[in-house]
């Protein structure tokens, strides 16, 4: 006998009512904040705190010029290009790791020492080894996100089950069917984990990375604001990347709500 | 004993694991010789942790023996691994469904490795749950699924590859008893019907005897200690296996004298002491005839017998109804 999925009592009034509530609930402690942001600009010169309308202003500007607007777009790919950079270098990584101690024993103690660099440390390495600066970008980006990606790809494969595993290998699968009927979705959960993870951390690093060492983008423009003493500029700068990773998270969660539909939904979940 | 042409072969296999540097190996398997007949159903049975599982991933391929051969149809299942593809299937002792796939779609994934077109696979595994009474949960995910109907789903997984070689693993302990009893009886005709060879491990001697045409009793760590064939047409073998393992002594009161009940009880209880695993009762037309316990987990295997009144029965050649007694004794480990 099937067990029954749980049912909704509530009717459709009821279902609104509820994301009414659940709207207002996250937009409350931003309109809070606003609203004494917006108080406090009444108070204060310009330059520490602008009225949220001329930041809005600045906004609107920004995505209505060409000229700025490719800075942001420029920002957003570099956070891509060097997460999808990580993420590939990071997964033949674990993969290598997972399948040989000998390659785990060797990048394990590399990859935490990598940790421990600073993300400032790797601009300045970035700006004395690379002339270019998406090069230098790019490389910032990678060795900033690897060791995160690697070991979360390493942890998914290796808690992988073993029972499906063994499953699976009973069938007698190619390296290729293993990889798609197995190995993909049993560790996808872990690794859009890990780009929700490390998106916040790439765009925190690119705007170093840019602010030293670039000549467009997000950080650049901060850093043109900054001289100009210019609040309104740098917070309209900064919630174009703030947008970005709302929209990046956004579409994660879209993802996991497609791909992970199979999973049981209890009624007495956290 | 062995059937004629035996498909499944081990020789002299032993198993052994290192728990650590320090510690001694730990012998799952010793010495073990065993032989499966094509079209047979072996019932392997043997106390937890006896090492049952152990020759299961052995003859899957999964797990390569520490010495001795095993071969199946002719070829190592762990070095020739990919050409056993379609060839071995198996029902795990939990159903060991992929969660993210929904009923078909694990029916369907024996078939994605035997490269079937998508169509042909689709028909195929709806056909199989159809048979196994899961038509209209095709497209359910294993969570929405009771344990009943999803281990059918993994017995649809492993008919639907139409493999020649069936491998179980205690595959109905998890389930109650009406659902088990239904599925064994499915699991034997699909069997039977599909012409298969089956080795179908367990610790539950009901179970062993329900669905074995041979019961192959291991002791630990694994070796044979009783083998006995099931079938009515072989009852004549059965008795003899069963006679063989009683001493002289008893060999001769169960020719000249009628044992009574009382009797069977005194020896039951001293051979729980030598940790009795199988005790039977061998009933004709609805009236005890005939019990017999043997106690195979000793050193060495042995037998206690209480022979009803009519001893006739060891000698026809009638068809046999075996049945447990006393029941409650009917669960090892």
């Amino acid at each position: 006998m099937t067990i029954p999925q749980a049912e909704s009592s509530l009717g459709t009034t009821g279902w609104s009512a509820g994301l009414g509530r659940r709207g207002l609930s996250y937009v409350l402690p931003f309109a809070v904040v606003a609203g004494l942001w917006q108080i406090a600009s009444l108070f204060f010169p310009p330059f520490l705190f602008p009225s949220l309308i001329d930041v809005f202003k600045r906004c609107f500007e920004i995505f209505a010029s060409w000229s700025q607007f490719s800075d942001v777009l420029a920002t957003v790919g570099r956070i891509l290009a060097g997460l999808a950079g990580a993420f590939i270098v990071g997964a033949a990584f674990a993969v290598s790791m997972a399948r040989s101690r000998a390659v785990n024993e060797f990048l394990s103690p590399i990859l935490t020492l990598f940790q421990g660099i600073p993300a400032l440390s790797w601009v300045v390495f970035a700006i004395i080894w690379f002339h270019g600066i998406e090069p230098r970008i790019f490389f910032i980006m990678v060795m900033t996100t690897l060791p995160a990606f690697t070991f979360q790809v390493l942890s998914a494969l290796q808690a992988m089950p073993r029972d499906l595993m063994e499953m699976v290998m009973s069938f007698r699968p190619t390296r290729v069917k293993l990889f798609r009927a197995m190995i993909i979705p049993a560790i996808l959960p872990d690794i859009l984990t890990a780009w929700k993870v490390n998106l916040g951390n790439a765009s925190r690093v690119v705007v170093v990375a840019e602010l030293v060492g670039a000549t467009g983008g997000v950080g650049y423009e901060l850093l043109q604001q900054q001289q100009v003493f210019d609040m309104a500029g740098a917070l309209a700068w900064t919630l174009q990347l703030v947008f970005f990773v709302l929209i990046a998270q956004a579409v994660l969660t879209l993802i996991e709500t497609v791909a992970f539909r199979y999973r049981a939904v209890s009624e007495r979940s956290l | 004993m062995t059937a004629a042409t035996p498909i499944i072969s081990l020789e002299q296999v032993s198993k052994s694991f290192n728990k650590s540097r320090a510690a001694p190996a730990y012998v799952a398997v010793d010495r073990l010789d065993l032989q499966v007949g094509q079209g047979q159903l072996l019932a392997l049975l043997g106390k937890t942790g006896c090492g049952k599982s152990t020759i299961f991933n052995m003859i899957a391929g999964l797990t390569e023996p520490s010495s001795g051969t095993v071969t199946v149809d002719g070829r190592n299942p762990f070095r020739d691994f990919d050409s056993f593809r379609g060839k071995i299937a198996i029902v795990f002792q939990n159903d060991r469904l992929l969660p993210w796939r929904t009923a078909v779609q694990n029916v369907e994934l024996g078939l994605e490795m035997l490269d079937m077109p998508a169509k042909q696979r689709k028909e195929t595994a709806m056909h199989w749950l159809a048979r196994l009474g899961l038509r209209g949960h095709e497209n359910d995910f294993p969570h929405a699924l009771s344990g009943g109907m999803r281990q059918r789903v993994s017995i649809s997984r492993a008919f639907a590859t139409d493999a020649s070689i069936l491998l179980c693993d205690e595959p109905f302990s998890a389930l109650d008893e009406m659902t088990a009893r239904a599925l064994r009886a499915e699991f034997v005709r699909l069997v039977k019907e599909n012409g298969k060879t089956a080795v179908f491990v367990t610790h539950s001697i009901n179970e062993a005897l329900e669905i074995g045409d041979r019961i192959v009793v291991l002791k630990r760590p694994a070796n044979i200690a009783v083998d006995l064939p099931l079938t009515a047409t072989t009852a004549a073998a059965e008795k003899e296996a069963i006679i063989k393992l009683l001493k002289p002594k008893l060999r001769d009161d169960l020719r000249r004298h009628p044992i009574h009940r009382g009797f069977h009880a005194r020896h039951a209880r001293r051979a729980q002491r030598f940790d009795v695993l199988v005790s039977w009762n061998f009933v004709m037309r609805g009236q005890p005839r005939a019990e017999v316990a043997i106690s195979v987990l000793s050193r060495k295997p042995k037998a206690v017998a209480a022979i009803g009144p009519d001893r006739s029965v060891l000698r026809r050649n009638d068809k046999l109804v075996i049945a447990l007694h006393p029941p409650d004794q009917a669960q090892i480990g």
